[in-house]
């Protein structure tokens, strides 16, 4: 295992790309990314060709503020959400959808769907496992929208909305609800959700095509839960509060959230778990995952800065997109544990804010 | 407990749909549920009901808003007040109440009957008071009396706090005063449901006035004359019916399409002490069209009901003039009741001089248009006589109407029946608009009455959703002042999470 600083210079990167010349000439391991889709921060989506960690930008598409890019299940179209705050003069945000061309991966527009009244800076996504619904946290307007998707992946008009209510303490960045991230169970039943302004976990049932509220957990004056990741276990959540600097593991029965299992200080945003279940990671660094208990243990603190962290499924790397510095780094890891071995930057992107990895 | 009409109840069809049927008909969009309230508690415990399902609560008195603000609503619930009429007085009993369900003729029949006082709103029998007054509260009375909100002493209102929860408030220039000056003219479904307005004092109502018509045949018509008669009635209300002793005289020049027939002028006068005994300032407006060879009769004029019919008891010769001395109520509940259900669209302009022989001629190029298959009978740009009591100083910095410069108030409104005309209608009275509000004001500002020495912006109770294609349509309704930042601070600090929303909502 590498061991650098928590920073991640020009001068590491050209280290680490030492180390890693030899996978550019491996034929591409299956599961690994074949394609990858950035929203940045110019107003675009950037098509990169993934071969081994060498990246070759193909496409750039227009998208106002990408600020979440998501593949469906098939990973045959790419949603976006645009953080914006108003379309064709009304308050309101909207998601796109592209089609992925199989065998370029390059994207075609399918569809925008404008959000419901309100609904402002749309952040977060959320597709269910059937690939039937779009799920999408409004962050600025505190509403959820759910858009029913067609066979082939465009988007519907917006067939449920909630909107929520409800503050915390700190009066400029909690005066309202903010969902913030979106989660599907593995059955696709219920839709779990971090509310920052709020100060809570939800738990949404899908009854009637509509979303109901089955349950709703405080997690604190003033945390501000922000990033979630699911155990894929299915047994714990994992949440970052942003506002109190804290990593929360919460337990998951039947549907709702339990009682907090563990707390670690935590001042970063990004959250992945690795696909094995047994190791979580942050922008601050890597955790060991108890798989019994949800515990973490830390095993160092040497991971790239990040916004976003992705997984891809088969476990073989881990990708670190930090919009802060324009690039997104790569390491290289143990399918089976998920300890990651070594790093290096795959590309340099002008305000890059989400990403998604093509392996399909 | 509230009446909860639901898709399955007989009646949801029935109340679910919107007067102006061009937002009626798809069944995705309208709202899932009506709770009809009978009181305010009841509206309370519905609306937090609303907002811990996380639906949308939409609000409505009389149904009668301009624009699409309330019966589409995808899943949420229409707050239906129709039925709050209570008349109980809080307190100390010396004050006035209307409660939001208040049809406006029920106000004025209930306020005259019992006290002998009005208020200065609107014609139109049906209106419900909670959007009327929220809005401003503009009618016949204005000249003489200013606006329903310059009255206004308290309105009840529940506002959603920012955890969510209903609060009751009474609120006036005491007690949350920044609220209850938002309230006063800023439109409706910005900040809460208002349950009641609170009067410490009204004007007494008018013994009687005097109503008189006018109207000129387009048959025949010419560009110049019709240049006369519009610029005779702008100069009237932009130097003699500022004068005080006119402000009972309430004027509307009726500007229909060529196709209609006729164009009309019909007013409602008495003085200012609420008698006609003098008909002088009558005489002299009248006057002023003389040149222009006027019948002395009713001219169907689209929309404007605001005139009781002509009655044979209350014809009085009066001077020169043939006219209708009517009592004040009857000429105020006569025949302005409307039921109508159709298809409608409307704007709007505050003006603040005369009109320019420029505009006049731009308003008779558009009125002599014709477009094969489409028919524009039933369109109407309504000019109404404004100012007088309303542009007293120091309304405006009390109140969120801040158009207090204009002499007179443009509406444009269209009236039809069949969705197949909603294209052809519409688009010729976008253009209409866009061309007359393209000469007077700089290029950024194209196609709106931009607040500049001509205009003063649009009235918000006259909502027109083509503004938003502006970026500075907030500047139209609330002007270009401090008011639309101190509406933004009254939102943010009332309904941080903004449960009232539509479409032309304040936007924190």
């Amino acid at each position: 295992m590498l061991s650098a600083g928590d920073g991640w210079t020009r001068r590491e990167f050209l280290r680490g790309a030492a180390g890693i010349v030899a996978l550019k000439n491996l034929p591409q391991a299956m599961g690994a990314p074949r394609f990858a889709y950035v929203g940045c921060g110019d107003d675009s989506l950037r098509v990169f060709r993934v071969q081994g960690e060498l990246w070759t930008q193909i496409q750039r598409v227009p998208s106002r503020a990408p600020a979440c890019v998501l593949l469906s299940p098939a990973q045959q179209t790419l949603y976006v959400a645009n953080e914006i705050e108003e379309h064709e003069g009304l308050p309101r945000g909207t998601v796109e959808a592209f089609h992925i061309h199989p065998g370029d991966g390059r994207l075609t527009l399918l569809s925008r769907a404008a959000l419901s009244l309100s609904a402002t800076r749309p952040r977060n996504m959320a597709v269910s496992p059937d690939g039937k619904l779009l799920a999408v946290a409004a962050y600025g307007g505190g509403i959820y929208n759910l858009i029913a998707l067609t066979q082939e992946g465009s988007l519907r008009q917006v067939s449920s909305i909630f909107k929520d209510a409800g503050c915390g303490p700190h009066a400029q960045l909690q005066a309202s609800a903010h969902p913030h991230t979106l989660l599907f169970d593995a059955e696709g039943r219920h839709l779990l959700s971090s509310d920052f302004g709020s100060d809570r976990l939800s738990v949404f049932g899908l009854e009637d095509g509509g979303l109901r509220r089955r349950m709703q957990r405080s997690t604190g004056e003033g945390s501000g839960p922000g990033d979630c990741v699911l155990h894929p276990s299915g047994l714990f959540v994992y949440a970052c509060h942003d506002l109190e600097g804290t990593l929360i593991c919460y337990r998951l029965e039947d549907g709702a959230v339990g009682e907090e299992v563990q707390r670690v200080p935590l001042s970063a945003r990004g959250l992945a778990v690795h696909p094995s279940g047994r190791m979580l990671y942050t922008a601050q660094g890597a955790w060991r995952i108890d798989a019994g208990s949800g515990r973490l243990s830390r095993v160092g603190a040497w991971l790239p800065g990040a916004s976003q962290i992705v997984v891809p499924h088969d476990g073989m790397s881990v990708y670190f997109l930090d919009g802060a510095r324009g690039s997104i780094d790569q390491a290289a890891a143990d399918s089976r544990t998920g300890e990651v071995h070594f790093k290096t930057n795959a590309a340099l992107v002008d305000k890059p804010s989400s990403i998604a990895l093509k392996t399909a | 407990m509230t009446i909860k009409i639901t898709r399955g109840d007989p009646r949801y069809a029935m109340l679910q749909r919107s007067r102006n049927l061009r937002w009626d008909g798809n069944p995705a969009e309208a709202a899932a549920e009506i709770e009809l309230c009978e009181t305010a508690e009841q509206a309370a415990e519905a609306l937090q009901r609303a907002v811990n399902a996380g639906v949308r609560p939409t609000v409505r008195s009389g149904g009668h808003c301009y624009e699409d603000f309330v019966v589409n609503n995808p899943g949420g619930t229409i707050l239906d007040l129709s039925l709050l009429k209570s008349d109980a007085l809080p307190g100390d009993g010396n004050r006035y109440r209307i409660s939001a369900g208040h049809e406006l003729g029920e106000a004025y029949i209930s306020l005259y009957k019992r006290y002998g006082v009005t208020i200065p709103g609107g014609s139109c029998f049906e209106v419900g008071a909670g959007g009327h007054i929220t809005g401003g509260g503009f009618g016949v009375l204005s000249r003489l009396h200013g606006l329903t909100i310059d009255w206004l002493s308290a309105l009840e209102i529940l506002t959603v706090d920012k955890k969510g929860h209903v609060e009751l408030r009474i609120v006036d220039e005491k007690h949350e005063p920044d609220l209850f000056r938002a309230c006063r003219g800023g439109g409706g479904g910005n900040f809460g449901v208002v349950t009641g307005f609170l009067f410490d004092r009204l004007p007494t109502a008018p013994y009687e006035v005097a109503n008189a018509h006018l109207s000129f045949d387009w048959h025949s018509m010419t560009e110049d004359k019709f240049t006369g008669i519009v610029m005779a009635f702008g100069d009237y209300n932009a130097a003699r019916g500022c004068e005080p002793d006119t402000w009972g005289l309430f004027t509307a020049l009726g500007l229909t399409h060529i196709s209609s027939g006729r164009i009309s002028i019909s007013l409602q006068f008495c003085n200012p002490d609420g008698r006609c005994d003098d008909m002088k300032v009558l005489d002299e407006f009248l006057d002023r069209f003389a040149e222009f060879g006027p019948a002395e009769r009713r001219a169907a004029t689209p929309g404007d009901q605001r005139f009781a019919a002509r009655s044979p008891a209350a014809r009085q010769q009066s001077g020169k003039y043939d006219i209708d001395r009517l009592m004040w109520l009857d000429a105020t509940i006569g025949d302005s009741g409307n039921g109508h259900s159709g298809r409608a669209a409307y704007k709007s302009c505050y003006m603040k001089k005369n009109f320019t022989p420029l505009e006049a001629k731009c308003i008779y190029k558009h009125l002599t248009r014709v477009i094969p298959d489409v028919d524009l009978r039933g369109s109407v740009m309504a000019i109404d006589s404004y100012g007088g009591a309303v542009n007293r100083k120091g309304t405006a910095e009390n109140t969120s109407v801040c158009q207090r410069s204009s002499i007179m108030k443009v509406q444009f409104q269209q009236y039809w029946e069949y969705a197949d005309e909603d294209a052809g209608r519409l688009a010729w009275m976008r253009e209409f608009y866009t061309d007359l509000y393209s000469q007077q004001v700089e290029p950024k500002y194209a196609g709106t009455p931009f607040p500049n020495e001509y205009y003063e912006g649009c009235y918000i109770n006259y909502p027109d959703v083509d503004m938003l294609a502006y970026a500075f349509w907030p500047q139209l309704y609330y002007g270009t002042g401090d008011l639309y930042p101190f509406l933004q601070q009254v939102k943010r600090r009332y309904d941080p999470n903004n449960i009232f929303h539509h479409k032309m909502s304040i936007r924190a």
